[in-house]
């Protein structure tokens, strides 16, 4: 159920998440946005070491909707454009994805592998 | 500049060709739209800017493509290799073509090919009387009954999750699974839904795909309630049930008890006719004596899904689904619960011959019971 909030593992069993999901999902927590703010926000977001071209965008939008981890709005007017907006899945899928990346930072720390706020 | 700029469209728009079909009727215009703004942009700074623009759509256009064009070369490969096969057959005389009394020295399938019991699965997009399409995939016997539908969760999933599952089901068995309204192939739609609405699509699909009566409905996770309310709403029409690790109508407020925070909706009246759970401390009252298993998973879901709980309070959540799979299969005087070993939430993927065993007794039980 799209908007079950018990038992996610339908959703927490999609983590880790592939890049292109994860940054979709990462730059829509902000709010709606069309495809081509979506792309120029993962070059931001990722401090321009991911990009992603038309056909990825795309392709990961399809496969994020089917999910319902996101969710099409109508264009409005004359412009044939969608935006699209995280699901409540979706921003549980996210939640859970970076408390997976806290664990993996909590374990290098504590392993001593990186320091405390060392930005690697 | 223009005439230019409308060329790198253009060869854009040739590179689209190599995507595939759905996504190009789905998004098309969207990416063109895109690429357009993208272009502009890399206009302003100048060439490299536009060559790294170019350098991108060509990497990931032969990054996407290749392997659909690989997986249509395997099957002409497979094709020419089977075609060979079979005229190389056909010339030494160990086998004819076409219809002949000669016994042959192929094996043949049990089955002649029109009307076979083992009929290959096939989705149809079935068109409701509102006007919505949802799309519906079929296997086995199609004279056979009951006919067996699985169901998914309101939103997660599609016809596709079942294909396991669908595979290990004998082929004596109709089986039929189907992506729910704004998923998949089905038509999307921008309103949510009630889980009235819900019901009455499934019936309608069911209705307009003339599914052979009685049904026996399998309801994964959310899939467990939305087949709890069609059998209470079309009992005639039900012979059998299964549950795979089945939501429950008081889970809402039972966890909520344990933890607030784990839904801030619990009690939001919007959410709870959405989903088909019962308001603060109202019980479940369905009870329907037919043939039921239900089955839960063996794996207990891990702390780490509920950031914010306790170890205690997790432990008291998993304790309370166990209960919620006791509770329901306590709702038929036939039901049944298997715990299911090794199996997580996710058991049309991890086991999914439990679930065709579990179908197939049901469905055993059902054709063994005159109506």
């Amino acid at each position: 159920m799209a908007k079950e909030h018990q038992f996610d593992d339908d959703l927490l069993e999609n983590l880790p998440l592939p890049t292109a999901s994860f940054f979709v999902l990462f730059a829509l927590a902000e709010g709606e946005k069309h495809g081509y703010r979506i792309m120029q926000d993962i070059r931001e977001l990722s401090g321009g070491t991911f990009s992603v071209g038309p056909a990825t965008l795309y392709t990961t939008i399809r496969k994020l909707c089917d999910q319902s981890l996101i969710s099409e709005i109508s264009s409005s007017g004359e412009d044939r454009r969608r935006t699209y907006a995280l699901s409540p899945a979706g921003r549980r899928l996210l939640n859970a994805e970076f408390h997976r990346q806290q664990q993996l930072l909590d374990l290098a720390r504590r392993k001593k592998l990186i320091k405390i706020g060392e930005q690697k | 500049m223009n005439r230019t700029f409308r060329a790198h469209c253009c060869l854009f728009d040739c590179l689209l060709t190599f995507q595939s079909d759905d996504l190009l009727a789905r998004y098309g215009d969207e990416m063109r739209l895109v690429f357009r703004d993208e272009l502009s942009d890399a206009w302003q700074e100048g060439a490299t800017a536009i060559f790294k623009v170019w350098t991108g759509i060509l990497a990931e256009t032969v990054a996407l493509a290749t392997p659909r064009y690989l997986a249509r070369l395997h099957i002409l490969l497979a094709a020419a290799v089977l075609a060979s096969g079979i005229t190389v057959g056909a010339t030494l005389g160990f086998c004819t073509l076409g219809p002949s009394p000669v016994v042959h020295a192929c094996s043949q399938s049990k089955f002649s090919a029109q009307g076979s019991p083992q009929s290959a699965a096939s989705g149809d997009l079935v068109q409701l009387p509102g006007g919505h399409r949802m799309f519906l995939e079929c296997s086995g016997d199609p004279n056979a009954e009951p006919t067996v539908i699985l169901a998914n969760g309101r939103g997660l999933g599609t016809a596709d999750s079942w294909a396991l599952v669908q595979q290990k089901i004998s082929p004596s068995i109709r089986t039929c699974s189907y992506d729910t309204i704004g998923a998949g192939h089905s038509d999307h739609v921008q309103e949510s839904h009630s889980i009235d609405q819900v019901v009455s699509e499934m019936h309608d699909l069911f209705q307009a795909a003339r599914l052979k009566q009685p049904y026996v409905l399998v309801g994964a996770s959310a899939g467990g309630i939305l087949v709890r309310r069609y059998q209470q709403d079309y009992s005639h029409q039900v012979a059998g049930l299964v549950f795979v690790d089945s939501a429950h109508e008081e889970m809402q407020w039972r966890d909520a008890a344990i933890s607030k925070d784990f839904d801030p909706n619990w009690n939001n009246p919007e959410s709870l006719r959405e989903n088909g759970f019962l308001p603060d401390h109202e019980r479940l009252t369905w009870h329907a004596d037919i043939p039921l298993i239900v089955l839960e998973r063996s794996e207990r879901a891990p702390c780490s899904a509920f950031p914010g709980l306790s170890q205690q309070q997790c432990d008291a959540i998993n304790d309370e689904w166990h209960s919620f799979q006791v509770d329901l299969a306590s709702r038929s005087r036939y039901g049944q619960l298997r715990v299911v070993a090794g199996s997580g939430h996710r058991m049309h993927q991890e086991k999914p011959e439990a679930i065709a065993d579990a179908i197939q007794d049901v469905v055993r039980q059902v054709r063994s019971e005159p109506r």
